[in-house]
């Protein structure tokens, strides 16, 4: 366990040296330019534009940091050789790629903490009401950000970080349709097309039921039962997705 | 050679791609501008497309087309093309995000002020109102955009009736949809519209209105009927009515209709004009349709 918590907190400074907050800066940059800006362009929409705009923005945010921060986690290690002398201490394979997903989570945490009050400061600042649904749909982005990681995790094992950034940003954008994926393949004449389709739509995580932005950036709650309900789905998923991270690591010669 | 000459090369080489950059964009920029605004939405792909494109950020992609449409409803006459494109972006942004209420108030809008496309404008409204079930502008905007665009006045009713029925809609709208009912020579149905929400509303003030129009609206349903049987004794008998007690018989009317605010129905056997002594106007929206 407290080698667990040693590779998170060494993760978590060795993301924060990286400057990965520099990101927030950038953030509030494009938030409260964008709903001054916008603000004035548009008619009587303005809250739901501020809305849409401050989710989409943390979760692209998040996402990214998911993804790039995600790979290099243990390519990096690879790279520099740096394995080696982790490994040597009695730290194990798994206990290695749990700490360093930990540490990842503990930073996107406070990453979308920080962006979700820069974004309420906004709303508030410009006068429009802060919904209940804007702390439900942030919850999911969080969700859905923790499985992008496995994901990103999962694939950054077995293969280059430039692979496994593609194949990440793959099942992400596979993960947006595949409720579109399975309509298709219903719709599809070709036996095969349909078997690949159904394949991917059980093989691939269904990124859509995190996404409730919509509705929330309208002020309409979803029920708790399925805010629970996606909250478990995604997590779930994503502990599927990095036991097979350590399934691999632990086989993996160096 | 020196370091001087050689960075001095970089600087100018730099210099005269801008200059050429420069002299590229201008004319670039020129003819993009010239182009109709609308028009630079014309290869915007189909709605289904944008939204399965846009991932799961299909209401920020719907936000910028918004922002982009509404900046071409700044213009202040359209062309029938233009419309045209206003209601294609429009279409495609609420079937981006289909609870986008305001785009379909405000395009339906432009569609009917800007320019006169009263089908698309109304299009536009119904696939609103299959999405936002709950939204009584929507149905107020069809109904008025079927009475003064198109006319058609049995369905502006109907959809005013349908608005009036929606939850934060103005306690007026009841009465315009029972106004719009005898217009569309229906007026039992503005009876039965007047009945039903007297009956379930509580307010003394909106109860005493609506009981007003509900009286108002029997009369005017008496008197369409009491017209129609003059027309029918007319054919039976070729020549006017004496009495309006002559309607009653096999074939017309089974009794006269007690006027509803206590006063009585009177007969102009020489015009043929019948009215109530307590109504002094016949019930009609003071408003000219357009083409009128």
């Amino acid at each position: 366990m407290r080698s667990l918590v040693v590779v998170a907190g060494n993760t978590f400074k060795e993301t924060v040296r990286d400057k990965i907050l520099y990101n927030l800066v950038f953030f509030a940059i494009l938030l409260i330019g964008a709903s001054l800006l916008l603000g004035t362009l548009t008619m009587g929409e303005q809250s739901r534009i501020i809305n849409d705009l401050g989710l989409a923005a943390i979760n692209l945010v998040a996402v990214i940091i998911a993804i790039f921060v995600g790979i290099g986690l243990v390519t990096k290690e690879i790279d520099r050789r740096t394995i080696y002398t982790i490994l040597a201490r009695p730290i194990t394979r798994v206990q290695f790629i749990l700490g360093k997903y930990l540490g990842l989570a503990f930073i996107i945490a406070v990453n979308i903490a920080i962006m979700f009050t820069m974004f309420l400061g906004t709303v508030w600042v410009s006068g429009n009401v802060i919904y209940g649904s804007l702390f439900q749909a942030v919850e999911l982005i969080l969700v859905e950000t923790l499985l992008v990681m496995a994901i990103a995790m999962f694939f950054s094992t077995f293969s280059s970080s430039t692979l496994s950034a593609t194949m990440t940003i793959g099942v992400y954008v596979i993960g947006h349709l595949t409720s579109d994926l399975k309509a298709i393949a219903e719709k599809s004449h070709s036996q095969l097309t349909e078997a690949v389709l159904t394949a991917l739509y059980y093989v691939c995580p269904n990124l859509e039921l995190l996404n409730i932005k919509g509705q929330a950036a309208s002020g309409v709650l979803v029920e708790m039962g399925y805010q629970l309900t996606a909250t478990a789905y995604g997590v779930l998923y994503a502990g599927l997705l990095l036991t097979g991270a350590c399934l691999i690591f632990q086989r993996r010669d160096f | 050679m020196n370091m001087m000459p050689r960075s001095l090369a970089l600087w100018a080489t730099g210099t005269v791609l801008v200059v050429f950059l420069g002299a590229l964009q201008i004319p670039l920029t020129h003819w993009i501008q010239s182009r109709p605004k609308l028009q630079q939405l014309t290869y915007l792909p189909s709605g289904d497309y944008l939204r399965m494109a846009s991932l799961g950020y299909r209401e920020l992609a719907a936000d910028l087309l918004w922002l982009q449409a509404i900046q071409m409803m700044g213009e202040r006459k359209l062309s029938e093309d233009d419309g045209r494109w206003l209601y294609h972006a429009v279409d495609r942004i609420t079937t981006l995000d289909p609870k986008f209420v305001r785009a379909y108030e405000a395009g339906s809008h432009a569609l009917c002020i800007l320019v006169v496309l009263p089908e698309e404008s109304n299009r536009l409204l119904e696939k609103g109102m299959q999405h936002n079930p709950q939204e009584w502008k929507l149905p107020f905007f069809l109904g008025i955009n079927y009475y003064f665009e198109l006319g058609d006045d049995e369905k502006a009713a109907a959809a005013m009736a349908r608005a009036s029925s929606l939850p934060g809609a103005p306690d007026s709208l009841v009465r315009l949809a029972a106004k719009l009912f005898v217009s569309a020579k229906s007026p039992q149905q503005a009876v039965e519209l007047l009945a039903k929400v007297y009956e379930e509303t509580s307010d003394e003030n909106v109860r005493k209105a609506l009981e007003v129009r509900l009286k108002e609206s029997i009369v005017e349903r008496d008197l369409q009927m009491l017209e129609q049987a003059v027309g029918k004794f007319q054919a039976k008998y070729s020549r006017q009515p004496e009495r309006l007690e002559n309607l009653v018989g096999p074939g017309l009317l089974q009794e006269l209709p007690k006027e509803p605010f206590g006063g009585r129905y009177f007969y102009e056997p020489t015009t043929g004009a019948i009215r109530s002594s307590e109504v002094a106007e016949r019930m009609r929206i003071p408003v000219r349709r357009r083409g009128e």
